[in-house]
């Protein structure tokens, strides 16, 4: 690649592309912020414009914009409990209960070094393993998808705080609703009763927007005292989060690593990345009890891997043409309409537009950290609003927000009643995160289920297709070991307070 | 403290003055001077998807020949269902135009009662463009021609494999439409999306696919493609046969085109589809379309109705057959 | 809520849902009802547990102890009202008026203004929160808000 050195620095250092990708990273972070607003759309957006400009510079400004919407997704989550996008839903486990505690500056400076962090990790994964991480990608048939999507279900132990049993119950709630609509295999439309817009499924943020933001504003007016909380601000603190980030090598790499993985399987997004990346800080961590309390290391976790996985997700676009994420679909239709037609010859036909592409993106990670670092003083500010303005505001965003995604009123009468539901059973016990975390993978572990069914029906066994193809079988142990290894430590680490409570539970 | 509140009364009666004069501009539609506003051009699928890039390279040629501001709307969800059934609850006065696939438009509205629309609903202006749908197997793989794949077929009823987009979708219907024609049975598995059953192929997880030309001509050295489903050899690729001249009597593809609600004046369609077909005649176009894996397609109002027409009486006999089975 | 366990309430419920759903998927097709059903299953047998378990070990305490009702009634009312208002009066129209009146009523307990001056606050900042991102929303990010059935 060093050969189109001189052709990569001289298009990056061009004016008007160094800042456009400042442009599209700061556009990125405020569409992102905003819930209901979501990278894609904002690419959806930006797509009309690069239609004039020259491709390397469209690809550019997409791929800031893209970097800066994922990251933009972790300021609402933190700040009132509301993904901005569906990649920040584990970001919510433990910087919201930061800012309760008046930590909103903490939580965001190490979103944005964390964030920055795993996407320059991703973006060098992308720049040096694209050929190999590609195949490997394709080795990932219906049966694999069908195992990620049940080791993702295994995190309902991690995720339900108080009762397993309502964990349980939220995370089969969560299937369900995710069955919603047109069968992904059978075609047949279910539980549409009567209305033809639910035929394409429940919005997956509309109901994250539901369960996550709508009970915290109710609790909000309803206790008035905690949003007022003052945020503090302490000197240093970026430097000090910086080298306690830093110095944690192994939890940035797993983060990062579960990340691109996800990103390069099709299918699985950034949401699907922070849920096992976050599972699997609480696992390794000594300290399990500080997660969803306010651990600064939950959101590392959550932010680190969602970052990678836009990385990730571009390494089957530029080896195959395949799309790994929503966002990478319309990176490749503006392509298209550049008339260059990403496939698998796309690297050898373009060799300077993708380099040139990868080291902006890494660039671009750069520039979302400073701004991100930039802006975490200020933008705890909005907590200091009184809560007689700042809930209904809240109210009226997602409002907005659950419209804008799909132009479908039906979303906001959703939107309220999932969410008047979601207090009640808030209150009942039954926490958000095993439902959400149900409806997410519902989709993803159907389709793998079917499909599987069928090809086994073809080659005349179907149980040889789910357990003996030698990444299922990983999977599985994975499976088996994710649900075992808490029992048994339970079972060593005896009479510990939290084998209690657990048993308690 | 007066001051203040004459602001906000001020503001309050500008903003409803404003919603009033909103209302009033959307009730009117007259065929006379059409179109006198801006027109929404719906698109039931996702940015940057086939029907995206068809609709943005218009977008340019239909401002200039419309003399109004073209503004593209994504309304994706439910293949397409979600989209068509905001169409035909719409003004017909042309000001909201949507993107229409077919078969889509035909196969939804057959295989689910709750799909929100009817074939019958839709007002085709035009159909302006099509993918032909194609067969191909691996490189890799045994099978050299459409025939010996069929013999196969009829060794072992069942176990070959195909990968496709949905159910109830043009891949779908072309897999029905070959195996009733060859008297043959396959196993069709579903995916999510034209790219998920190309990948899932790739992998090796099916031996067989049916895809898009497009995709078909962007991993043609990853495939060995039996049959294309165009009406002639399809340009793009000229030494793939098509379907009937391998004595299958089938034209698979996907169409688009362009329609208006039910109800809409004669003279707003007949605008429309000139609008829309005198594209082709610009320079470059056709061939940008090839370059892409499409095929200009030239039909008007009429013709896409007695088209669509034809098709519905086609698709039908073929579902009824499978569930006669 | 006092004689019944809140728990037993929710555990019929979810059993009745499971029952629904299951239900349901009555002529659906093997591929279309494969995965819903098994979940169903899993969902009643989990629920009947939950049923079980909320009598043998009743919890004490009861549903929305220590919150303020009203309040959280009138907000949900007020949400229900706003959704209601949109599909009648449009985005713009409801978004001020549930704004203005929600703001209106959070402050009620707040005797440091005077009246005036907090109509004045009230209806500043429900027309100016609007009014913004009405404007950003249908002119800038071009995402046609919603209209309603009397006004535009």
């Amino acid at each position: 690649m060093l050969e189109f050195l001189p052709e990569v620095l001289s298009s990056l250092t061009q004016p008007l592309n160094m800042l456009l990708l400042c442009a599209g990273v700061l556009v990125g972070i405020i569409v992102g912020a905003l819930p209901g607003l979501t990278a894609t759309m904002a690419l959806a957006l930006l797509l009309p414009f690069t239609f004039t400009m020259e491709s390397d510079t469209s690809l550019i400004t997409m791929g800031g914009l893209y970097i800066g919407g994922i990251y933009g997704g972790c300021i609402s989550a933190i700040l009132i409990n509301t993904p901005g996008t569906p990649s920040a839903i584990a970001t919510t486990f433990d910087g919201y209960p930061m800012t309760k505690k008046g930590q909103a500056s903490k939580a965001l400076a190490a979103a944005a070094i964390s964030s920055g962090i795993g996407g320059i990790i991703g973006g060098l994964a992308l720049l040096f393993l694209t050929p190999i991480l590609a195949d490997w990608a394709l080795n990932f048939g219906p049966p694999e998808y069908f195992w990620v999507a049940i080791l993702g279900l295994t995190m309902i132990a991690t995720l339900s705080s108080g009762s397993m049993l309502k964990g349980l119950i939220g995370g089969c709630i969560g299937l369900l609703l995710g069955t919603v609509g047109i069968s992904p295999v059978g075609g047949e439309s279910r539980y549409t009763f009567g209305f033809s817009q639910l035929q394409s499924g429940l919005e997956l943020i509309v109901i994250l927007i539901a369960f996550f933001c709508i009970p915290e504003v109710i609790s909000m007016i309803e206790n008035k005292v905690k949003s007022q909380k003052s945020v503090k601000k302490e000197k240093g603190i970026v430097k000090t989060l910086f080298f306690y980030i830093i110095k944690k090598p192994f939890f940035l790499i797993r983060s990062s690593v579960i990340g691109i993985i996800t990103g390069i399987i099709p299918g699985a997004g950034g949401n699907v990345a922070s849920l096992l990346s976050y599972d699997a800080a609480v696992r390794f961590s000594k300290d399990k009890k500080s997660f969803g309390k306010g651990n600064v290391d939950g959101v590392v976790a959550a932010e680190t891997s969602n970052n990678a996985e836009v990385g990730g997700s571009l390494v089957p676009l530029l080896s195959l043409g395949i799309p790994g994420a929503p966002p990478a679909a319309i990176i490749l239709g503006a392509l298209m309409m550049q008339g260059i037609t990403p496939g698998p010859d796309l690297m050898s036909q373009q060799p300077g537009l993708v380099y040139t592409f990868l080291i902006a993106f890494v660039a671009a990670n750069v520039v979302m950290i400073i701004f991100g670092l930039m802006g975490s003083g200020y933008i705890g500010k909005v907590l200091s609003i009184q809560v007689s303005y700042l809930a209904p505001s809240i109210v009226f965003l997602t409002i907005i927000g659950s419209y804008a995604i799909r132009n479908n009123f039906l979303d906001v009468a959703l939107l309220i009643g999932f969410g008047l539901l979601a207090y009640v059973m808030k209150n009942a016990g039954f926490n958000p995160a095993p439902i959400v975390l149900g409806l997410i993978l519902g989709p993803i572990a159907e389709r793998g289920l079917a499909q599987s069914m069928l090809l086994g029906e073809a080659s005349g066994n179907v149980f040889a297709l789910f357990f003996s193809r030698p990444i299922s079988v990983v999977l599985i142990v994975l499976c088996v070991l994710s649900i075992l290894l808490p029992l048994l430590s339970n079972l060593f680490g005896a009479k510990n307070e939290d084998s209690q409570e657990k048993l308690g539970a | 403290m007066k001051k203040l509140t004459l602001i906000v009364v001020s503001m309050l009666s500008a903003v409803l003055v404003l919603a009033a004069c909103g209302a009033d501009a959307g009730g009117s539609g007259n065929a006379e001077n059409y179109p006198s506003e801006s027109i929404t051009y719906s698109i039931p699928f996702d940015p940057g998807g086939q029907s995206d890039v068809e609709a943005r390279r218009q977008q340019p040629y239909l401002e200039e020949s419309l003399g109004q501001d073209v503004m593209i709307q994504y309304k994706p969800g439910g293949g397409g269902s979600v989209g068509w059934s905001e169409l035909i609850g719409k003004d017909p006065d042309g000001h909201f135009i949507s993107g229409i696939n077919i078969p889509h438009i035909i196969l939804q509205p057959l295989a689910n009662d709750d799909t929100g629309y009817q074939t019958e609903d839709i007002v085709p202006a035009a159909i302006f463009q099509a993918t032909p749908i194609g067969i191909a197997v691996s490189k890799d793989s045994d099978i050299e021609s459409l025939e010996a794949l069929v013999n196969k077929a009829k060794e072992s009823p069942g176990s070959i494999t195909v990968a496709g987009s949905g159910r109830y979708s043009g891949h779908h219907i072309a897999l029905l439409q070959l195996q009733d024609l060859a008297g043959i049975d396959m196993q069709y598995v579903p995916f999510d999306g034209a790219a998920p059953s190309i990948q899932a192929f790739l992998g090796g997880n099916a031996e067989v696919i049916f895809g898009n030309s497009s995709d078909l001509i962007k991993y043609e050295d990853d495939m060995n493609i039996l049959a294309i489903g165009s009406e002639k050899t399809f340009k793009p690729l000229p030494d793939v046969p098509t379907f009937k001249e391998l004595g299958y009597d089938m034209t698979p593809g996907i169409d688009r085109g362009v329609a208006v609600p039910p109800e809409t004046n004669q003279e707003v369609i007949d605008t429309l589809e000139t609008a829309f077909l005198d594209i082709l005649d610009e320079e470059g176009v056709e061939d940008e379309m090839y370059n892409e894996g499409f095929e200009p397609k030239r039909m008007g109002h009429e013709e896409s109705l007695e088209y669509i027409e034809q098709k519905t009486e086609e698709y039908s006999r073929i579902l009824e057959n499978v569930e006669g089975d | 809520m006092q004689k019944v366990n809140y728990n037993t309430i929710s555990s019929v419920i979810l059993i009745i849902v499971a029952g629904i759903a299951i239900w349901e998927t009555r002529g659906l097709s093997e591929m279309s009802y494969v995965f819903p059903r098994t979940i169903e299953i899993i969902l009643l047998i989990l629920s009947i547990a939950y049923c079980l378990k909320s009598f043998i070990r009743p919890t004490t305490n009861s549903l929305f102890e220590g919150i303020d009702k009203r309040k959280v009634l009138v907000m949900s009312l007020a949400m229900i009202g706003y959704v209601i208002l949109i599909s009648l009066l449009g985005f713009l129209i409801a978004s001020i008026i549930f704004l203005g009146s929600l703001t209106w009523y959070l402050q009620r307990d707040n005797h440091e203004k005077s009246s005036k001056t907090k109509i004045v606050h009230v209806s500043i900042s429900a027309v100016g929160v609007s009014v913004f991102f009405f404007v950003l929303f249908r002119y800038v990010f071009l995402v046609p808000l919603p209209s309603g059935l009397l006004l535009g």
